[in-house]
């Protein structure tokens, strides 16, 4: 570990109802919450400075999670418990932080180094049965196209690349993981509409809803070859 | 509060409908108690959408203030959103509080703040939602109390059906008293009508119910009175005379979605010492009070620290004129800005004071500048007495371009009393030689190729009880088009015409205030009326529906002009005449003369010119002056 290392980087939780913010208002949560703390954080030159912060992959709104990661560059550093609990005291309900560490350099910020998320995944409405028939089929095909959406229109790919681990829980969930990252990342929407196709199209135009109709949590992310971030 | 809440609604209709954090009642600082504990439950409504109500800072103010009592919980509830409206019409969910999500209905008080006109539909759909009984003269023992406040109340008549109680002042005077005057007839075992009764000899507090006017055949008030003996026949505005002493919210919420004013907010004074002919806010919140330095350092640290909020701005209706501007944004630069701390000033004065204090807390460069000349001619603003003469603008302007401002923005109004076609002209006039005096001040090799913009852009004056022009006739929505194009027009052929940019504000919409704000008590059908036609959120220009509005007019067999387009004299009795707000009917009417006269009345801090707020035995008032007669 590096001496001169200011940056820190903070694995947390997001359940409850934070499920309900959105990427823009958890980033202007988090700025306040570390106003309050009276953490030192960096803040970037010039005439409107911000405080010097990243975010891994963006949740989207209704997911939960166990492991997300923001990091921090500081003025000053202080004791990573120090940081931890005075940040705890200022989040509400919903925002747990697990964990800090100090990063060393040089390094990737949080976002770059993603490379793989691990969920658990859940469709009430569906049988443990056809849960594993879904999950059958998607292990006995040789490949498995589907169409992801992108910002510049749509694209083809086969989710057999992409899907690193899939099996029923005991319980009856699934878990899953997936490519993710800032290349060919794969939302767990995009693997349960392709694999539950027909439970998706049934709901039509009422919409199959995140947070309720399906379940998504995060367990965590990763870097390449399932490296922990922290 | 770490334990999980109960929510009114489902996960599954919170994540269809836009902005749920609107509706979770989980913001930093939010409040919770045990409803069991309490003897008194409030429900605080600001009737517009969220992120205008959470911006509010009067029900920051309130919320903090009830919830000191141990005995009342006091929780908020704003409009629902339009798709959240048809949401809970659709599944028969009722309006609930965001606090504790129980139903309104169940609380003692449903207080909602009026902060304009164009509200009052909102006000219908609290009401509706909350399945509380519109008319207040329907409701039963188990209703909540609805009491309105905020300016509107001044002329509460419009909507004065609907509500069971005003409190025209401000909140810091008399709630503790009304709250325990509930509790107390409450706990006695008394009806709703005994503590309606009870509450109105409490000063400040109107109850509509206990009053009544009646009509000409002129259609005109020939008598309003108090139906009750021992009922006030004029209701006292009360005000907080000493703001050091009032409590002032040192934990304010914090939202998570961006709202309208998302920032820390210190209100440094009440009231204005201009006595703008136009200004309802410069009368009713009279005498000036400031707050002293060290309260608001105090405040400035405990709000920052329990917030986290990078934004502080100094509110009042005048800073220029508050004695310590200078001071404070000097200590607030000391002390905040290495915590960067930003630092907004809005409704400055400019000039060469508040032009340095303005550069050193924002870049010049992207800013603009704002100048309130309200009216083109010089002879206009005099009629209006608003206090700056051209060569104020010229100097300010000058000051501006030099010290690196090249965007300006100017503030009209158009329709104002006595204005002529020639006043009109002047703004294009105004606006043009602005645009010059750039050129004269800032040499040619400074302007870097920046081309100096100066925006005008003019509102349909309405006008306002409790003003001098509360007498006025309102201009006719075909002359502000038509005299909106005279100014543009007039641009056109200017010489900066490349600089000069002009917007007026749509008309229709300000001849319904102008109807509201002048109203009496026949109003509440046509309000109810067009309510029920679909009007609602009036106040966003795209959601308006003027042709609902005409038609509830029709039907109810009330001509808006007669509110609007006719002059009032001295011996007419005004729908809100019962209502003493300190100032007195007879100085409004010598300003009233005065405006015709084009003669001009100094501000408070020059010259008392003894308009009866001095009553209230606070502020400025009670500074050493000269006291004219």
């Amino acid at each position: 570990m590096n001496e001169t290392s200011k940056k820190i980087r903070i694995k947390f939780a997001k359940t409850g109802l934070m499920i309900f913010l959105g990427h823009l208002d958890l980033m202007r949560c988090f700025q306040k919450i570390i106003r309050r703390a009276g953490i030192p954080v960096a803040y970037s030159k010039g005439y409107s400075p911000h405080q010097i912060m990243s975010f891994a992959q963006p949740l989207g709104v209704g997911c939960e999670s166990e492991g997300e990661y923001m990091d921090l560059e500081m003025e000053e550093l202080l004791d990573l418990e120090i940081i931890q609990n005075k940040m705890q005291r200022e989040c509400p309900a919903g925002l747990e932080i697990k964990e800090i560490a100090l990063l060393s350099v040089p390094l990737a910020n949080a976002m770059a180094e993603v490379e793989r998320a691990s969920y658990i995944l859940d469709i009430p409405a569906l049988t443990k049965e056809e849960k594993l028939r879904g999950i059958r089929n998607f292990e006995l095909s040789d490949s498995y196209p589907v169409t992801k959406k992108t910002k510049k229109g749509t694209r083809e790919m086969d989710l057999k690349k992409f899907v690193f681990e899939l099996r029923l829980e005991q319980e009856g969930p699934i878990f899953t993981v997936l490519k993710s990252g800032s290349t060919d990342n794969i939302k767990p929407e995009l693997l349960l509409q392709s694999i539950f196709k027909e439970t998706f199209e049934a709901a039509g135009d009422v919409g199959f809803l995140c947070g309720v109709d399906y379940l998504v949590k995060r367990l965590d992310l990763f870097g390449s070859d399932g490296k922990a971030l922290i | 509060m770490k334990k999980e809440r109960k929510l009114a609604l489902s996960f599954r209709q919170l994540l269809t409908i836009d902005k749920p954090e609107r509706y979770l009642g989980n913001e930093i600082n939010a409040i919770y108690k045990d409803a069991d504990k309490v003897r008194l439950r409030f429900a605080l409504c600001f009737p517009d959408v969220y992120e205008i109500g959470m911006s509010h800072l009067g029900i920051q103010i309130l919320y903090d203030m009830f919830n000191k009592r141990d005995d009342v919980w006091c929780e908020r509830v704003y409009s629902p959103w339009v798709d959240m409206d048809e949401l809970m019409r659709k599944a028969e969910v009722p309006l609930f509080a965001l606090e504790s999500q129980d139903e309104i209905r169940d609380f003692d008080f449903l207080g909602i703040t009026l902060q304009y006109e164009m509200c009052y539909t909102n006000v219908l759909q609290i009401l509706d939602l909350s399945r509380i009984p519109i008319y207040a003269d329907q409701r039963s023992e188990k209703d909540p109390i609805v009491i309105g406040g905020g300016p509107c109340a001044y002329n509460p008549e419009p909507i004065a059906d609907f509500f069971d109680l005003f409190y025209i002042g401000e909140g810091e005077a008399v709630y503790d008293e009304l709250f325990n005057e509930y509790l107390r007839v409450k706990e006695s075992g008394g009806s709703r009508r005994d503590f309606l009764i009870a509450a109105a000899n409490i000063e400040g507090i109107y109850a509509p119910s206990l009053y009544e006017a009646k009509y000409g055949l002129d259609g005109r008030i020939s008598s309003f009175s108090s139906k009750i003996e021992g009922v006030p026949i004029k209701v006292k505005k009360v005000i907080a005379t000493d703001l050091d002493k009032a409590p002032y919210p040192e934990k304010p919420l914090v939202p998570y979605i961006q709202v309208t004013q998302d920032r820390a907010v210190l209100e440094v004074m009440r009231g204005c010492i201009r006595g703008c002919r136009f200004c309802q806010a410069g009368q009713i919140y009279k005498p000036v009070r400031q707050r002293s330095l060290d309260f608001l350092k105090c405040a400035a640290t405990n709000i920052l620290d329990s917030t986290g909020q990078d934004e502080i701005t100094l509110s009042s209706l005048s800073t220029s004129d508050f004695s310590n501007t200078g001071e404070l944004v000097h200590w607030l630069i000391d002390n905040y800005r290495e915590k960067y701390v930003n630092i907004s000033l809005p409704s400055l004065r400019i000039d060469s004071f508040s032009l340095d204090i303005m550069s050193r807390v924002q870049d010049v460069k992207k800013s603009s500048l704002t100048f309130a000349c309200e009216a083109g001619s010089q002879r206009l603003r005099d009629v209006i007495n608003k206090g700056i003469t051209e060569e104020d603008i010229m100097r300010g302007s000058a000051e501006a371009f030099k010290g690196g401002w090249s965007k300006v923005k100017l503030y009209f109004m158009l329709g104002l009393p006595f204005e002529r076609d020639e006043d009109v002209l002047e703004i294009a006039g105004l606006a043009d030689r602005i645009a010059s005096n750039y050129y004269d001040t800032v040499p040619k090799e400074e302007r870097k190729g920046i081309r100096v913009m100066i925006n005008s852009s003019a509102s349909f004056f309405v006008p306002k009880p409790f003003t001098p022009f509360q007498w006025a006739a309102m201009d006719s929505a075909e002359n502000f088009s038509r005299k909106a194009h005279l100014v543009k027009d007039a641009m056109k052929s200017k010489l900066n015409h490349k600089s000069l940019t002009f917007k007026y504000h749509e008309s229709s919409v300000s001849v319904l205030e102008g109807v509201l704000a002048r109203g009496d008590r026949r109003l509440s059908e046509v309000i109810l009326k067009a309510y029920k036609k679909g009007c609602i959120y009036d106040a966003w220009s795209d959601l308006f529906k003027g042709d609902r509005w005409d038609e509830a007019f029709k039907e109810s067999g009330i001509d808006p002009a007669f509110y609007t387009e006719r002059e009032r004299d001295w011996d007419e009795i005004l729908p809100w005449d019962f209502i003493d707000i300190g100032v007195s009917r007879e100085y409004l009417y010598s300003e009233w003369k005065k405006a015709e006269r084009g003669e001009i009345t100094e501000n408070c801090a020059d010259k008392c010119s003894g308009c009866g707020a001095a009553a209230f035995g606070c502020g400025i008032c009670v500074k050493e002056r000269t006291i004219s007669k």
